[in-house]
């Protein structure tokens, strides 16, 4: 059966060759998502007569089958939920009351999960595209889309001798475990070429890593023990509105939170105090901060003496190079606020200090993130409860990875030479010149990897769990580079911009629909992730895919591929327990998981709580070798941030109303938040001549966006803030237009690549 | 006697609108219907825009303005307070937009009727917290009975929402507090 | 906010009252004339009926299920939409029986004032169904002044087709005074409204900025002008009324301030 679907209104009046307005195509799109869909549509309320008081309110415990399922979101709080299904129907979601971190209640986000599963514009079977980008996508079965992906695999092998041209993006659109199958299938097709690195935290892990010898922070639910809390370049009233509440007791029983950002964010709102730093002064005003604990002798000399590796060398270079003064002027605080809030953060204990992951978007995040670390080293709170430079962990990721571990079909050739880790989440050991592996490029230089990638070029892109047009940097050469792959192929929920330059589309899965188990960066606990109702239209989860991929390649040529291929979901998910995880969360099996989440049982709420750190040293190492190895200075140093480019800085942090690219293009999300807005001061509107809700122009070398402005004081008078989402098909507004791929200082020592300076971005700003 | 009330803190409040979506999700409203939002204070209230807010949907007054002029009885005031709104006896006249001085009736042009808040009873007669209340991360959205709840730290008529006594809506507000700020420029 | 445009109510609030009027002079006339009742009233009995049909037809288009109407009548104890509804009910009644009255040649005198009576009191039940405790600036007797400003606008002009020339001095003498009373009032209560809240001066701020009031304004000035008590009033004029009376309620809903439109705000 052939359908039609446009991917914007020009689109679909060059596809129908009539004048059908958007709002009838739409219409036309949902009886026919209607029919095909039933019985998800019967979620959608009727006319008169067909409700009852109040229309589908909750109807008593009794009228719901309940399951557990997990938050598969790239995000701190990774929430334990429960989903209420009737007569095969999600009716409505909750937070899961079990995790005492989730308590009950999820976000703005998760509560519109519903209208995601049954949105009319979600992907329903598999299409191709006649002509990239033009809008004309045909419905093919799944069958022919599998048949073309795997002849088109075997091509590659014919041409290359290896599957090295053939490309995979990936990244957090679903962090469900069951989802490395995505790299699983492409370990199991042979050697291929993987973007690697995460344009997220590397800088910020890279720095821990050689601090500490891990990313470990404490758990979250134990600042309710602090005395002082420092949130600094983190967001939790946006990014983390779990954690708000530990920080709020914290601050019933005492405790002091100052909020450090370049933004009055609002977990600003909600601090004692706010500190309007300059970005990419992080790390002079954390210099200053431990020069200052030097001058009045409030470092804790007893834990450095143990503990600190390189300690001296640090207080000679803080001694000879670092002043409050000058910190004070490279960071825009004055020095007496400096002093104070140093001095009252040394003198209680526990103090903490929450390093956020906008911190380290700059060239030079990840010495900044050493500069925070040392100074909270410094104070003697790493190891404490309560206590930490908190960033994130991977304590509770110890599963199988059994859909990721697939080995290469025999005969495989791959690339030969020195590679890094697959990524932050890889705990291998890289490859060598003796063994094959896949080939690594940086994934936050995708466009320009592709335009240099040779022998073999890059000639075929599978992208899952990422929305590379959305997401990905300078969008205009990522278009470029798009044009030398043969095929395209995007496996994803909605057509967004990344679909859109797709050749061929796959439906996949929601979290309802799908076996999987989750666990989180930032808290301890874990949650199964039930299959709650049927995959609907012809949806497949991303294991499916690949088990479905490898049972017909191999029967186009057996042997093509080591993926198993007749998988039941739920039985992958169980593979991925094993002994350590069921210890770590004293359990028996993972079926404990079906009364609810349940927490890591913790030696101690404080990482590092023994002093044994996972450095070469075993110390804490204010001097790492290893950051040397890697390019960096050895000691923690100050390190110059970027110059501007352009006359304004520009900041494109997270909104609240999505996830990247997830929630914001709904229409029960455009209801609270209906359009993008640039945010400036009214200094700087006065200067332009613009009011609120005026039209302007936002440009730069990369490219240029238009959008309203919204005049506020929360934004300094030299900075244009934008939040990233993307807010449907029609609406061509994207932040990374703006934003170049210039790379952050660390990232590759232990994901693979460098991440990216994403806050270091500069642009002009007119009326439109 | 029992008199349910939300309590409104925002000090606590976040801004995060979990409260408002958790309702649409209770009750799969149609896009465009809105029971529960933010809306944030001026900056003669509050002195920073978007960062201090109060959380409404219906106030369940006392003397609800709503009940009073509806010609067809669509709605009715429990004993504990609630004001509830029935869709099905509803003409949608909007004769209670008219007089709900807080906006709290919603008409779907859709459906043909007046929707609001009301207050989740279904839920709260099995013991449960009303969908927003259970969904704020931060304790700001709370549920209170006025005839027993130590509500003395709270006010009933803050600045930026109607003075109405001869309503007496029921709601309960904690007002927000602004830290000490540190700019480095104007 | 609603933005509807509230044509439905616009016009159900317009021709009832305009029957209304036609009904009050209906009854003056035959109580002043020296012929005493008469049968030369019957097209305005016609008008009257055809009106208040027209009028309610137009108000089931307000509602959102147009079927569940006849339970209006349910909240006579508090709302006065309801007894709105029925107010109007026997006044239609009435005017059925007075249009068969004089239909019949035998008009009842007493009859005709009743009904006139009972279409004031409608009218008196619909100033206050208009009244809106949202409604700030209008939450108090003025809907009902400029709904009873219309009837004494409305009914004497437009009666003045059904009244030869020469008899048209009954009709100038109440429609100028009420012209005069009609523009001193459009005109300062919104320099009022100024003065109050937050909400009530949005309204007046609206209501000044606005075409639709000006020019409201302007049909009654001009009304004024052209009618002189004793005089006749032209063939055009009634029209001229029509269309500001029209403009003057289309202000009256789309340019009152709701108070939830303000939440947030400074009241």
């Amino acid at each position: 059966m052939q359908e039609k679907h446009g991917s914007g209104n020009k689109n679909i009046q060059q596809t129908l060759g009539s004048k059908v307005s958007r709002r009838d195509f739409l219409k036309m799109m949902t009886a026919v998502g209607a029919i095909a869909a039933l019985p998800g549509n019967g979620l959608l309320r009727r006319g008169p007569g067909a409700s009852v008081m109040p229309s589908t309110g909750y109807e008593g415990k009794d009228a719901y089958q309940v399951f557990h399922n997990a938050c598969p979101r790239n995000c701190y709080d990774t929430c334990g939920m429960l989903s209420y299904v009737k007569d095969g129907v999600l009716k409505f979601v909750e937070g899961d009351p079990a995790s005492t971190f989730t308590r009950g209640g999820l976000c703005v986000k998760g509560y519109s999960y519903p209208r995601s599963v049954y949105s009319p514009d979600r992907i329903k079977y598999p299409m191709k595209q006649e002509g990239r980008g033009t809008g004309n996508w045909v419905r093919i079965s799944w069958d022919e889309a599998l048949d073309t992906i795997a002849k088109k695999v075997l091509e590659l092998k014919e041409q290359d001798g290896s599957l090295l041209g053939l490309g995979m993006t990936k990244y957090s659109g679903n962090f469900g475990i069951t989802h490395y199958g995505v790299e699983g299938m492409m370990s199991s097709l042979g050697y291929t070429t993987r973007f690697v690195g995460t344009p997220c935290w590397p800088a910020g892990i890279d720095a821990q890593n050689f601090d500490m010898g891990n990313m470990w922070c404490n758990d979250p639910e134990d600042m309710v023990h602090s005395k002082y809390i420092i949130i600094w370049g983190a967001n939790p009233s946006i990014n983390s509105i779990h954690s708000m509440k530990y920080i709020n007791e914290a601050k019933r029983r005492g405790a002091k939170v100052l909020v450090i950002d370049p933004i009055f964010t609002q977990t600003a709102a909600k601090a004692n105090e706010y500190w309007q730093i300059k970005p990419g002064a992080d790390g002079a005003l954390a210099l200053g901060m431990a020069r200052h604990l030097l001058d009045k002798k409030l470092e804790d000399k007893a834990w450095l003496e143990e503990n600190g590796e390189g300690y001296s060398e640090f207080a000679s270079y803080l001694r000879r190079e670092i002043t409050v003064d000058w910190a004070a002027e490279q960071s825009g605080i004055p020095a007496e606020r400096i002093k104070q809030i140093t001095e009252e953060f040394a003198s209680v204990k526990p103090a903490t200090i929450w390093l956020g992951y906008g911190l380290q978007r700059h060239t030079n995040g990840g010495a900044m993130v050493r500069a925070i670390d040392a100074f909270v080293a410094m104070t003697g709170n790493i190891g404490k409860v309560g206590g930490g430079a908190r960033y994130g962990h991977l304590f509770t990721w110890g599963f199988n990875y059994n859909a990721l571990v697939q080995s290469a079909p025999e005969g495989s050739i791959g690339y030969t030479g020195v590679t890094g880790p697959m990524g932050e989440f890889d705990t291998g050991q890289g490859g060598n010149a003796a063994t094959y592996t896949d080939r690594a490029f940086n994934i936050n230089k995708i466009a320009q990897e592709i335009l240099d990638a040779k022998e073999p070029p890059v000639r075929m892109l599978y992208v899952a769990n990422k929305n590379v047009l959305s997401q990905d940097f300078d969008r205009n050469k990522i278009i470029e580079a798009f044009k030398k792959l043969d095929l395209i192929v995007v496996a994803d929920l909605f057509f967004n911009p990344t679909v859109e330059q797709a050749d061929i589309v796959l439906p996949t899965t929601t979290l309802f629909e799908d076996w999987t188990v989750n666990v989180s960066y930032w808290h301890y606990w874990m949650s199964i992730n039930e299959q709650a109702i049927a995959p609907m239209y012809e949806t497949k989860s991303d294991i499916e895919i690949a088990s479905a991929l490898s049972a017909k390649i191999n029967s186009i040529k057996a042997g093509s591929c080591t993926f198993p291929e007749n998988i039941d979901p739920k039985e992958m998910m169980i593979k991925e327990f094993n002994d350590g995880i069921y210890s770590l969360f004293g359990i028996n099996s993972w079926e404990d998981l079906k009364n609810g989440a349940r927490k890591a049982k913790l030696v101690s709420s404080a990482s590092w709580s023994d002093n044994k750190f996972g450095t070469p040293s075993g110390k804490y190492e204010f001097k790492s070798a290893i950051a040397e190895e890697y390019g960096h200075s050895a000691l923690v140093k100050y390190k110059e941030p970027r110059e501007a480019y352009a006359s304004y800085r520009l900041l494109t942090p997270h909104s609240m109303y999505g996830l990247h690219s997830q929630f914001q293009n709904l229409d029960w999300m455009l209801d609270y938040n209906p359009e993008p807005l640039a945010y400036i001061h009214p200094k700087l509107a006065r200067e332009k001549g613009l009011v609120d809700g005026d039209t302007v122009r936002v440009y730069n070398k990369t490219g240029e966006v238009q959008l309203k402005v919204s005049v506020n004081d929360i934004v300094p008078a030299d900075t244009i803030l934008m939040y990233e989402a993307w807010y449907g098909q029609n609406n061509p507004f994207n932040v990374n237009i703006l934003v170049d791929d210039e790379s952050s200082d660390m990232g590759k020592y232990k994901t693979g690549a460098p991440g990216v300076a994403i806050h270091d971005q500069f642009a002009e700003i007119e009326k439109a | 006697m029992t008199r349910y009330a939300f309590s409104v803190n925002a000090e606590l409040c976040i801004g995060c609108s979990s409260c408002g979506m958790a309702c649409k999700n209770q009750y799969n409203l149609d896009p465009g219907m809105v029971w529960r939002k933010l809306y944030p204070l001026s900056e003669e209230i509050y002195p920073h825009k978007d960062r201090a807010f109060y959380s409404l949907a219906c106030n369940h007054c006392s003397q609800p303005a709503c009940l009073e002029g509806c010609p067809v009885g669509a709605y009715t005031q429990r004993e504990d307070g609630i004001v509830v709104h029935n869709e099905d006896v509803c003409i949608g006249c909007r004769n209670c937009l008219r007089n709900c001085p807080f906006g709290a009736p919603r008409y779907n042009e859709e459906e043909g009727h007046v929707e609001k808040c009301s207050m989740c009873w279904q839920r709260i007669d099995e013991g449960l917290l009303p969908a927003c209340v259970q969904a704020c991360p931060t304790n700001a959205l709370t549920l209170v009975d006025l005839d027993v709840d130590d509500v003395s730290s709270t006010v009933q008529y803050p600045p930026g929402f109607p003075y109405r006594p001869d309503l007496e809506p029921s709601t309960r507000f904690v007002l927000p507090v602004a830290p000490k700020i540190v700019r480095r420029d104007v | 906010m609603d933005t509807l445009l509230e044509l439905p109510l616009i016009l159900f609030t317009l021709l009832t009252q305009l029957a209304v009027g036609l009904a009050v002079f209906a009854a003056l006339r035959q109580w002043v004339t020296v012929e005493g009742p008469s049968t030369r009233t019957r097209n305005e009995w016609i008008a009257i009926l055809a009106l208040i049909g027209v009028g309610v037809i137009a108000a089931f288009f307000h509602l959102g299920k147009p079927l569940g109407a006849i339970r209006m009548l349910a909240n006579l104890g508090t709302a006065w939409l309801s007894r709105e509804i029925l107010t109007f009910a026997i006044f239609g009644v009435l005017a059925a029986i007075s249009l068969y009255m004089v239909y019949t040649k035998a008009p009842n005198g007493w009859l005709l004032k009743l009904t006139a009576l009972v279409g004031l009191l409608a009218v008196f039940t619909t100033g206050m169904a208009y009244t809106g405790k949202a409604l700030d600036a209008i939450n108090n007797l003025l809907p009902l002044v400029f709904f009873m400003l219309t009837v004494f606008t409305l009914g004497p002009a437009v009666a003045a087709y059904f009244v030869e020339e020469k008899n048209h001095a009954l009709l100038t003498s109440i429609l100028f005074p009420t012209l005069l009373a009609s523009l001193i009032v459009h005109f300062v209560v919104p320099f009022i409204w100024l003065s109050g809240n937050a909400v009530m001066k949005a309204t007046g701020q609206n209501f000044l900025a606005s075409p639709l009031h000006w020019l409201h304004l302007a049909a009654l000035l001009a009304g004024l002008f052209f009618v002189r008590s004793g005089k006749n009033i032209p063939a055009w004029l009634p029209i001229v009324l029509l269309v500001g009376e029209l403009l003057g309620r289309i202000a009256f809903f789309a340019l009152v301030v709701n108070s939830g439109a303000n939440l947030g705000g400074v009241y």
